[in-house]
């Protein structure tokens, strides 16, 4: 099925919401709008960039970027709450990444230039697509599979900029202020939210980020369910609707394979399927046939 | 020398992986001077092949322009008419994205090669 009409009017809807919160600026006179750097133009930015705070040299590093939104999200509506790339940004760096990162899945690679971030999350989206539609999560994905996980997702940035590394550094890790942490997320996240409308929440690594989605404005964890140490679960609540959240490690982290591990056993024993699909739940339920004792 | 801890499992993609990763979603650009026969005297032509578009202007920086200027709305139309092929669609979609995002200019112009002429060699 060809899901284009539905990924452009997405798309138009966040350009909207970016133009409309000042991130994409139309210039005097001139029909394209441009990204602001947001060091230095966001309206956060004293607050988030203190005196001295090393800004990217690219400017084109400066902007923020737009959600990844995969081919076939508006059927599934798997949304990744991620972070922003460490000294790489303007508004299609997420686009550019995630893209390259399904091709790549697709080929079969496990890691894109040193980076299992791609594997990582293919694993955790398809485990949890897998759940909506009541499948089992084994055998493993196999490449097709995890290139479809990509298209079944969306990716937003919790936080959209990041000072850069210091000179010479031979890892560039994105390490937010504490200013863009408190700030960054209640600013675009709710509308990015809204937007999206996700039926399920994946949000990578246990940091502050995933904390700020429960401080959102309309969002409440209402149930912990059953998870396990490795892979957290929850119910939460936007505007009235619950949808499950998932908090596995984030890839950056070695162990990452745990929290795959963990989440699938947690799928496979509480299935979402009903949670997300309940029309289709109830069809499944209602067909079956009834068992005599 | 010892394993780096997160060696294999970092999250960090660096730049020059990034631009590895734009195969397939980079347009074709073909410049050409018209009359083929002149590359200083002449007018230029940029043609963008995936939405069989052109600009013919009088320098090389203004065809590339004046088809930035023109492939945005191109490439939404396109999308909304479903008029192209699934292979098409990530390249449409990054050209119009690139359009609303005023980033289109950069793009193509990167994307732009001189369209069967061959670069003399220095030596």
């Amino acid at each position: 099925m060809d899901l284009a009409p539905e990924r452009l009017e997405i798309y138009e809807r966040l350009l909207d919401a970016y133009i409309g919160q000042g991130l994409l600026a139309e210039p005097d006179g001139g029909e394209q709008s441009l990204p602001i750097p947001l060091c230095e133009e966001c309206r956060y930015c004293a607050d988030c960039w203190p005196p001295r705070t090393p800004r990217p040299d690219n400017p084109l590093a400066k902007g923020a970027s737009l959600p990844w939104v995969g081919a076939q999200f508006a059927s599934h509506r798997v949304v990744v709450v991620a972070m922003n790339q460490a000294n790489a940004g303007g508004p299609l760096m997420q686009f550019d990444v995630s893209r390259g990162m399904r091709e790549k899945v697709g080929e079969g690679r496990r890691s894109t230039g040193g980076s299992s971030f791609g594997d990582a999350v293919a694993r955790y989206v398809a485990s949890v697509v897998r759940s909506m539609g009541g499948q089992s999560q084994q055998p493993l994905p196999e490449p097709d599979e995890l290139a479809a996980a990509w298209d079944a997702c969306a990716v937003v940035e919790a936080v959209k900029c990041s000072p850069a590394s210091p000179p010479g550094a031979d890892r560039h890790r994105s390490t937010p202020t504490p200013g863009m942490w408190s700030r960054c997320p209640p600013f675009l996240l709710p509308k990015e939210f809204e937007i999206l409308a996700p039926r399920a929440v994946i949000a990578l690594g246990r940091t502050v980020a995933f904390q700020a989605l429960f401080e959102l404005p309309g969002v409440e964890r209402t149930t912990p369910v059953p998870g396990s140490m490795t892979a957290l679960r929850y119910v939460l609540s936007i505007g009235g609707r619950q949808l499950p959240m998932f908090v596995p490690y984030h890839p950056g982290y070695h162990r990452w394979r745990w929290s795959l591990r963990a989440l699938r056993d947690n799928l496979e024993l509480h299935p979402i399927f009903a949670e997300v699909c309940p029309e289709q739940a109830n069809a499944r339920s209602s067909a079956a046939p009834e068992t005599i004792e | 020398m010892l394993p780096r801890r997160n060696g294999p499992h970092t999250a960090i993609v660096s730049l020059d992986h990034l631009h590895a990763m734009l195969d397939g979603i980079m347009p074709t650009v073909e410049l050409y001077p018209a009359s083929g026969l002149s590359l200083t005297a002449d007018y230029w032509v940029a043609l963008l092949p995936e939405l069989d578009l052109e600009h013919v202007d009088l320098g090389v920086d203004a065809a590339l322009l004046g088809l930035a200027h023109r492939s945005g709305e191109a490439a939404r139309d396109r999308l909304r008419d479903g008029d192209h092929d699934d292979d098409d669609l990530p390249v449409l979609l990054r050209l119009w994205l690139a359009y609303e995002t005023g980033t289109v200019d950069q793009l193509l112009q990167s994307a732009a090669r001189l369209h069967d002429w061959e670069y003399a060699g220095t030596g």
